[in-house]
């Protein structure tokens, strides 16, 4: 039963929390950096973080580096990292969307450089704007679709759908779409896929 | 033993899925979008909670969607460890036909459930070759030598044993092999074709050259010489080398010869050719060397011009 609930019993835990304030700041980024901000956290999103990995289990948090390359090194020691809200980092380089990723606020993060914080970031607003960077590159795409599962249902559910829904929408990325749903474990993921299946 | 210690990100966690999920997204190019959708939707079940996966699985199975979709819903089914999931396979094996049926039989395997597996006998016994390989496909990928090897005594059919022995040298289960040589032979019988070709796909030198040294029936030791070349190992090789030399009739060496020529021992056949004094053999064993397409050759045909042979 490897497959089977590894990432599920580790990384995601069962949640209901609600979206945020309704209206917020648009969001925006400009030049080159990293940038912040706090959002609630769905299921998947209250306890991402760099873990250790042991004889193929994973044995704790220890948070993480960005803005490293392609590996995120470990930053210090365990640590609890389990909490309602999270934080998004956006890396811009040469004036384009680079890097997305999605941790939980419980997770120590350190990057190299300064992080501009992005203020009074709803819910709503982090979900359009990643919704945006799903027009970007592929991996950009799946780096926006993973950070948008993260958020609280019901509105992650609806931003995934909405891009499952979207004929519009490069056919790979409606299917991470449809993964990340499977993964939010939420009752309207799955009345979703079962109507999917009618 | 051993400690794999380093930091994974959680989003290489993540990744790890996508890839797996991506690596099964082709052959899709013909399927509707709704299609498409439906079996990534499918796929993505392996990672939901079994409570959540197993009922849309079994709405797969169970309603009228193409066989491409059924079978993706019976790998998720092969990973739930729960009776109802094991029941609908064995439904699948049982009530479907052609490439569904195999597949869930395949899918059995991969999931391993002991009393599932158990249930294939009967699948063994009243089906057709391609279900029959079905039966064996899932046994091997369960690593189950007993369940072969049960299966192999308990048929009546020739062809079935020949399937059932076949698995068993994929297997590399010599010991299974060799009690049902024992067995043959205890009840009158002797090694099949089928055990015999066993035992050199099991690699089961030991056996091979025992019946290669046994003159009592001449088909069999002449199956047994040229599956040592089949085995084409150093010991194969060598034990071929040394039939060859002590051959006691013209059969016997061309069974050792054409062994050596299956392992692609061209070294050896060289060696041999070199050795030899008798011009008609060379002749063979140089005609052996040219239909190999060995490189050796050319050492002796440059040897042939310069006047050293």
């Amino acid at each position: 039963m490897a497959p089977r609930g590894w990432i599920a019993s580790s990384l995601w835990l069962l949640c209901a929390t609600l979206a945020g304030p309704l209206a917020a700041a648009e969001i925006t980024v400009g030049d080159d950096g990293w940038y912040r901000w706090d959002v609630a956290a769905g299921a998947g999103g209250r306890d991402a973080c760099c873990y250790e990995f042991r004889g193929g289990k994973i044995t704790g948090a220890v948070g993480c580096r960005l803005g490293h390359g392609e590996h995120d090194l470990a930053a210090t020691g365990n640590c609890e990292v389990g909490s309602d809200s999270m934080q998004v980092f956006v890396e811009v380089k040469n004036g384009r969307v680079r890097d997305i990723r999605a941790l939980s606020s419980g997770c120590p993060v350190s990057i190299a450089g300064d992080v501009r914080a992005v203020d009074d970031v709803s819910t709503a607003d982090s979900i359009a704007w990643l919704i945006a960077q799903v027009d970007g590159s592929p991996r950009v795409a799946e780096d926006a679709i993973m950070a948008l599962s993260f958020h609280t249902e019901p509105a992650a559910v609806e931003a995934l759908v909405g891009l499952v829904e979207d004929t519009a929408r490069r056919h790979d990325a409606r299917e991470q779409a449809l993964f990340w749903l499977v993964q939010t474990e939420s009752d309207e993921a799955f009345a979703y896929l079962d109507r999917l299946l009618d | 033993m051993k400690t794999f210690s380093r930091t994974i990100p959680f989003k290489a966690l993540a990744a790890t899925a996508l890839i797996a999920f991506a690596t099964q997204a082709p052959a899709q190019s013909e399927a509707s979008d709704v299609e498409k959708l439906r079996i990534a939707a499918v796929e993505a079940l392996i990672s939901a909670p079994p409570e959540r996966a197993l009922p849309l699985a079994r709405k797969v199975v169970e309603g009228n969607y193409s066989d491409e979709l059924k079978e993706k819903a019976l790998f998720v089914l092969s990973q739930i460890e729960d009776p109802e999931a094991q029941e609908l396979i064995l439904a699948t094996a049982r009530n479907s036909s052609g490439d569904l049926q195999e597949e869930a039989i395949r899918m059995i395997g991969i999931g391993g459930n002991p009393d599932t597996m158990a249930q294939l006998r009967s699948l063994f016994a009243e089906g057709d070759d391609d279900v029959r390989d079905a039966v064996l496909e899932a046994y091997i990928i369960a690593d189950d030598e007993e369940s072969v090897y049960q299966l192999a005594l308990e048929t009546h059919d020739e062809e079935a044993f020949a399937q059932a022995v076949e698995a068993l040298g994929v297997m590399g289960a010599h010991d299974k092999l060799r009690q049902l040589r024992d067995q043959a032979i205890s009840t009158g019988g002797e090694a099949s074709e089928a055990l015999i070709e066993a035992y050199a796909i099991s690699g089961d030198l030991e056996s091979l050259r025992a019946l290669a040294l046994e003159t009592s029936d001449p088909k069999q030791q002449k199956q047994a010489i040229e599956g040592l070349g089949i085995i084409g190992s150093e010991q194969a090789d060598a034990a071929l080398v040394e039939i060859y030399r002590s051959a006691a009739n013209e059969d016997v060496r061309e069974a050792a010869i054409e062994g050596l020529m299956i392992s692609g021992n061209d070294t050896a056949m060289l060696e041999l050719y070199r050795a030899s004094n008798e011009a008609s053999e060379k002749r063979m064993l140089l005609e052996y060397l040219v239909n190999m397409g060995s490189e050796e050759v050319w050492q002796v045909i440059d040897q042939a011009l310069e006047g050293d042979e």
